[in-house]
């Protein structure tokens, strides 16, 4: 039998009609989820939006997070939101993924043998925590609370405990803020931080900060930046950068003068030199100093590398300009002669303009209870990183509770951090992570995302406001008062530092307990509002001023700090700084740096998307690209060209890097943007107990000589020369540029 | 014998099978798809709904108020049995009970349920909209409370919403339902 053409398609049709009627109208599969626990007003598949205070550093941004189905989905800045504008930087973005990463620790785990088990419930936990606070009472002085920066509520509960328990605190945070607090105690008699004005100005120099990427209030600088820029109703403003290195503010200038590092406080001297010289007479109360003014600018050019006709031309500048304004930052304050390089800067702001502008992030909040007066708290008790490091030596402490701090991997292994530690006989570790310093601990007691707790911040500075009527800024002081919710269910085995601290003093006699009314943070917030003001501060993420607040900045002297007062929608808690016991810098003469070993300067730059290395652990921060080399998931030693040509280097090439105490090796990145002195690695990396994302690249913390800067007690960071040798290796940095080396200018293929 | 009459000869000989091999792989899809097959505990409409008589909106309560029914949280499913537990005389399906309890409450688990009622992605469905319209629930969900396991009680093909809008005066603009 023939088969025909027409009856094979016959059979064929009906054949892949057949096969296609399996695979017709079957729709998409959802799944369908069970929560643990929803609350009665949470709607299946529906958003909402909780107004919150970021937790991810001292800025006190508002944010509103959105949630649906228990779970945080996004966060976005509060318009109206004096700090932030609207606006949230990456960390902030990618603290979901510090509540949703995989290596949280289940519940509070307790040291059995060389392991750290998690154990079931936190009454044991709980109960030793009150033992070794009832055993510091009966004898002060032996205990040792290693905390990061201190404030809010929080802040004065941990200050209000270690007064009661005769602990001493030793706030541990990479760069810290010491340096600029100590100079501006000088300035303005109080010890705070500068506040870069930049709206205000039209010209503008930085001397070694990084504002825009790294500094203590990033979003808000970024916003008074883009004020800068815009220049409404004046001239647009210019920006001057003097650094050894090329970081994202630096880049965004106008111009980049490189200056061998440590040196950017003398040319600040000789401009300031040049101005008293032009007439000029300090707007400030402050005398420029007789002894700066024989420093001539042949010694500062031969020193700096920055030619002394560029020096006159930007004074010039100064001059001529209406409102210049100087900045400076850590490349510049975190050398040896740190604080007399910020000095000379905030006193070339005196003579600018006369004010020195500041602001106060970490005030404590007192807390609502008539027997803590934290004004009555003993400065005595906050110690310096040289006085804890002779403290641990001692032996002094029986007791350590580090709180979201991790000493083993910030400080530099020189000083014996985690062999000092290990001998105090009883240690507690706070944190939500196993992390580098975890393995020392007897017990880690695991906490939460600041997602998942109450707290609050409470800050104070020249914020402004903008009006939405006409769209001018007004300058004034504002007291802003930033209250943190839950935006989800706190996850299970975790609890809040707050509430574990009251928990514990719950359980103690009533010696220790006496002023501690509260069970929990949420009830000790609750307190200092009346039922409706709770609820309006609920839903702005805290208390401000409204712009129709009568206050005014009264020529070029700011207001002193205001005392609590009543905004219209409730009052603001009043607040008093942890920093008081920091002393005032006193300077006589000019100060050189000074670096320990030979070879090339080692910058060790706080990392724009790692910061100090306590957000390694996040992906999102991890693939973020460096802004200047464009690198992610690694290391990598920043070189200049000339250097690296020299010595044979290519982009990817292992390089041996060598200080006095140690060696690690690292992928180079030969690069235009940094002094040919000097080297980069950012810090941030080379953690190898931070869980999955974090164990990669090295750590240049570890391997620097530890100077003190001057009688802060602190460290300075940039104290180190590095020697540099090629090895055999090379590895593929991850970057978003292509592989084209356009110094060369192969870029395009024929 | 020539090469077409070999290859017509199998057809012929194989149609007929392959045939039945594709409508079991449809039927069997349409069984996984469309049916309760492997839930992770074999909840009972007709014992709550219909025995015990408890309302729609005592669980699925998002229904008059948001786009989605939503399943209740295994707090809620807790509220009754932490007191009709495995242990209380007359109790029936002990075993599922005990999965609530051991498996997902104490352990702090989300029950992740097998979605019968899919709405392509295409398609924006709200409850709150037909439910305070008085849709009852039956409408489209059949009378669950005589089905000990869910099924799909109607094929929800565009033709079918339509229908019943034009029935019942509502929209049929194409954005009502497309977004």
């Amino acid at each position: 039998m023939e088969l025909t053409r027409r009856e094979f398609l016959k059979l064929s049709c009906m054949t892949a009609a057949t096969l296609a009627l399996g695979g017709c109208g079957l729709p998409v599969q959802q799944a369908l989820v069970s929560q643990l626990d929803m609350p009665e007003y949470r709607l299946p598949g529906e958003s909402r939006w909780f107004a919150t205070t970021c937790g991810e550093c001292s800025s006190g941004c508002g944010l509103s997070v959105r949630v649906a189905d228990g779970r945080a989905k996004k966060l976005e800045g509060l318009t109206l939101h004096p700090v932030n504008h609207g606006k949230v930087c990456a960390r902030g973005h990618s603290s979901l993924q510090a509540l949703y990463n995989p290596d949280r620790i289940q519940g509070p785990m307790k040291q059995e043998g060389e392991q750290l088990s998690v154990v079931s419930g936190w009454d044991e936990a709980i109960k030793i925590l009150s033992g070794q606070m009832e055993a510091g009472m009966k004898k002060p002085g032996s205990i040792l609370l290693i905390t990061e920066s201190l404030h809010g509520s929080l802040g004065a509960l941990i200050v209000s405990l270690a007064q009661r328990i005769g602990a001493k605190i030793w706030v541990l945070d990479f760069p810290g803020t010491y340096v600029e607090r100590s100079v501006m105690k000088e300035i303005t008699g109080k010890q705070v931080l500068p506040y870069f004005q930049l709206k205000d100005a039209d010209y503008v120099v930085n001397f070694g900060s990084d504002f825009l990427g790294t500094g203590n209030s990033v979003v808000h600088d970024n916003w008074e930046y883009g004020e800068f820029r815009q220049g409404r109703g004046r001239k647009r403003g210019i920006l001057v950068s003097f650094s050894p290195r090329m970081n994202m503010t630096v880049a965004n200038s106008d111009r980049w003068v490189p200056v061998s590092p440590g040196w950017e406080g003398l040319v600040a001297l000789g401009i300031g030199n040049l101005l008293m010289e032009s007439g000029r007479k300090p707007k400030g109360g402050k005398v420029w100093p007789q002894w700066a003014r024989s420093v001539t600018l042949d010694y500062i050019s031969k020193g700096s590398g920055v030619p002394v006709d560029l020096i006159k031309r930007l004074a010039q500048k100064l001059i001529l300009a209406d409102y210049p304004f100087a900045v400076g930052g850590f490349e510049n304050y975190a050398c040896s002669n740190g604080l007399f390089s910020l000095w000379v800067i905030q006193m070339l702001n005196n003579l600018l303009t006369g004010s020195a502008s500041y602001y106060e992030p970490d005030y404590l909040v007192s807390l609502p209870s008539a027997s803590m007066d934290l004004k009555k708290v003993s400065q005595s008790i906050f110690l310096s990183t040289k006085d804890a490091v002779k403290e641990l030596e001692s032996g002094k402490f029986k007791t350590s509770w580090i709180i979201n701090a991790n000493p083993v991997y910030v400080l530099p292994k020189k000083l014996n951090v985690e062999a000092l530690l290990r001998k105090v006989p009883a240690r507690v570790v706070f944190a939500p992570y196993l992390n580098e310093t975890t393995p020392l601990a007897e017990w880690v007691l695991a906490t939460q995302s600041w997602l998942e707790e109450w707290g609050d911040s409470s800050l104070s500075g020249p914020y402004g406001q903008r009006d939405s009527n006409n769209g001018d800024i007004k300058n004034r002081v504002e007291t802003i008062y930033g209250l943190r919710q839950p935006v989800v269910e706190a996850r299970s085995g975790s609890m809040s530092v707050g509430d574990i601290l009251l928990a514990a003093i719950t359980k103690g006699s009533e010696t220790l307990k006496k002023g501690f009314n509260w069970d929990s943070m949420q009830s000790l917030l609750k307190s200092r509002f009346s039922k409706e003001d709770w609820d309006v501060a609920l839903s702005r993420a805290g208390v401000w001023n409204d712009y129709t607040a009568d206050w005014e900045l009264y020529g070029g002297v700011l207001p002193k700090f205001p005392p609590p007062t009543v905004s219209p929608k409730g009052k603001i808690p009043s607040g008093i700084s942890p920093w008081e016991h920091i002393k005032g810098v006193k300077l006589t003469d000019i100060q050189e740096p000074h670096f320990n070993g030979n070879g090339f300067v080692l910058i060790p730059f706080l990392s724009h998307a790692l910061h100090d290395g306590r957000v390694a652990n996040r992906p999102w921060m991890q693939e973020l690209p460096d802004p200047m080399t464009s690198v992610s998931w690694n290391s990598w030693i920043e070189m200049h060209t000339s250097v690296a040509e020299k010595l044979g280097i290519e982009r990817g090439d292992v390089v041996k890097v060598t200080s006095p105490l140690g060696t690690i090796e690292v992928p180079s990145f030969p690069s235009p943007g940094i002094h040919p002195d000097a080297v980069a690695i950012p810090v941030g990396t080379g953690h190898f107990n931070y869980g999955q994302y974090a164990n990669r690249g090295v750590n240049p913390l570890s391997f620097i000589t530890p100077a003190w800067l001057g009688n802060t007690g602190e460290l300075a960071w940039i104290s180190t020369r590095v020697r540099l040798e090629k090895t055999l290796n090379k590895v593929t940095l991850i970057t978003l540029d292509t592989r084209v080396n356009n110094l060369h200018r192969e870029a395009l293929p024929h | 014998m020539a090469f077409e009459e070999k290859l017509l000869k199998f057809i012929k000989i194989s149609i007929i099978p392959v045939i039945l091999i594709v409508a079991g792989i449809g039927w069997g899809a349409h069984q996984v798809i469309y049916k309760q097959k492997s839930q992770p505990i074999a909840f009972s409409h007709q014992l709550h709904a219909g025995t015990r008589q408890i309302s729609c909106v005592f669980c699925h309560s998002g229904v008059k108020h948001g786009t989605n029914a939503g399943v209740p949280s295994v707090q809620d499913c807790m509220q009754c049995h932490q007191v009709i537990t495995p242990d209380t005389q007359g109790v029936q399906m002990k075993e599922e009970i005990q999965k609530l309890t051991k498996d997902y409450w104490e352990k702090g688990r989300q029950i992740d349920w097998f979605k019968i009622y899919n709405m392509p992605e295409h398609v924006r469905f709200s409850h709150k909209a037909h439910v305070n319209k008085g849709i009852d629930c039956k409408t489209c969900h059949g009378d669950v409370s005589k089905m000990s396991t869910i099924t799909q009680a109607r094929n929800f093909v565009m033709g079918e919403c339509v229908a019943c809008h034009r029935q019942n005066n509502a929209p049929t603009d194409c954005t009502t339902c497309h977004k």
